[in-house]
């Protein structure tokens, strides 16, 4: 891969020359396999370095434990193979371009990260939408260096949702699953459970309430 | 500020998900606008869409992605500078009253009327959406039939309140139609009740609002 880089960089101009040159370093970070874990912290920082100093190394490690992961969301959603890898790439392109709207205070990495994927699968799935959603605006946020505090209370946050989620009964977890990656969950849903489509609304509702006491305090 | 009881948990966690379509969006976008308790749920769903993102099984990757990646990084130019918003057009408004952002960044068309009492102003949309959205506002005493079906329909309070049986909706408030037995609705004293809904399908609304707005739309 870097052989096939180098050999391009012959006869382009000077300004591509030093592109492929960073290209090239960063290329060498690339990992063959998705890292099992990234804890929040980390990603904050990554994210972090990337709005400071447009770091490619810390582009490679997020690129490589979100890219297989955004990729497997967009396949999950209905994406082809060739379009889920290209949405994911857009996705990762959007995390460069935007990580100085990053707040890690607001949300973890994760959250922010399915958000842009969620937000380019209603754009790109279902046409152009011109309603922005709930994106935070960066002129909005107060400016603060993030503590060990901040810190440790973002990786316990992360630890109890991944907690609240398997504390779930199999049923209602399924279902949460099924709201999250199907188009039309309350039909999966009916099919699933085999009850009429009338009865998935007050099932959704029991999953939803059960959720949301686990997930207690844990919303920003 | 709004009812606890009556927030659209389903449809904030179908925001959350990505399933909603333009006008339940604009509802829910609205609604949170409005009530920090339903914020707080919607980031609880969106941190929950992120832990699920984590728990999916990664998928296999084309070797040259991160190569790809870069250039299309590098082919980036300068950011585009963001032109300026066009300010979004609004019908006559009640004095002193501002739309909620979300509902503040679309274009509403003009007041119709609907019946004595009654108008509506419908809300531009991205037209892939299968349901639509405007704005009613119904004078303040009027006592108006309700029937539903399932998931027709939402209905997000911006001004006024009314009264649905046992029921008070104010401000922020969203109701849903969720069962099929016909009874009135009261609107309350006071101001006329400005509502924004949201409504499934082209053709057939089934609801008070929607009846009342089929019946009279064409006169």
């Amino acid at each position: 891969m870097i052989g096939a880089v180098a050999a391009q960089t012959v006869e382009i101009p000077d300004r591509r020359a030093v592109a492929e040159s960073r290209l090239r370093k960063a290329s060498t970070m690339t990992l063959r396999t998705a890292p099992a874990a990234l804890s929040s912290a980390e990603a904050a920082s990554l994210i972090r370095r990337i709005a400071e100093t447009q770091d490619r190394g810390a582009f490679a490690a997020l690129f490589a434990y979100y890219f297989p992961r955004v990729k497997a969301y967009m396949l999950r959603v209905g994406a082809s193979p060739a379009s889920a890898e290209e949405f994911a790439q857009e996705a990762l392109l959007r995390v460069w371009r935007k990580a100085d709207s990053f707040d890690p205070r607001a949300a973890a990495a994760s959250t922010w990260i399915f958000v842009i994927a969620r937000n380019l699968r209603i754009d790109r799935l279902r046409g152009e939408r011109n309603i922005d959603g709930l994106e935070s605006d960066p002129s909005e946020e107060p400016d603060a260096p993030q503590s060990g505090e901040a810190i440790a209370i973002l990786n316990e946050r992360r630890s109890r949702l991944h907690a609240a989620l398997a504390a779930l009964p199999a049923e209602q977890a399924r279902i949460i699953e099924l709201f999250y990656f199907e188009e039309h969950p309350h039909s999966e849903i009916a099919r699933m459970l085999g009850v009429p489509l009338g009865t998935v609304k007050s099932r959704v509702r029991l999953a939803v309430q059960r959720l949301r006491a686990e997930l207690e305090d844990l919303g920003s | 500020m709004t009812n606890p009881g009556h927030a659209p948990e389903d449809l904030i966690l179908r925001h959350a998900t990505g399933a909603l379509d333009p006008a339940f969006s604009l509802l829910i976008e609205t609604h949170l606008a409005m009530s920090s308790a339903s914020r707080r749920l919607h980031a609880q769903f969106e941190a929950l869409g992120g832990a699920l993102l984590e728990e999916l099984a990664p998928a296999d990757v084309d070797p040259a992605a991160w190569n790809r990646t870069l250039r299309a990084l590098d082919a980036d130019g300068e950011p585009a500078v963001d032109r300026p918003k066009r300010k979004a057009a609004h019908p006559k408004l009640p004095e002193g009253f501002a739309l909620p952002a979300p509902l503040a960044s679309v274009d509403i068309h003009h007041w119709r009327w609907i019946a004595p009492g009654v108008r509506s102003a419908s809300i531009a949309l991205p037209k892939h959406g299968a349901s639509r959205a405007f704005l009613l506002e119904i004078a303040p005493d009027m006592t108006v039939p309700r029937h539903g079906h399932v998931g027709d329909e939402a209905t997000c309070v911006l001004r006024g309140g009314f009264r649905d049986r046992d029921a008070h909706f104010g401000p922020g408030d969203v109701a849903q139609v969720d069962e099929e037995v016909e009874h009135d609705i009261v609107i309350d004293a006071g101001d006329p009740c400005l509502c924004l809904i949201a409504m499934e399908g082209r053709t057939r609304p089934s609801s008070w609002f929607g009846r009342l707005y089929q019946k009279f739309r064409d006169i």
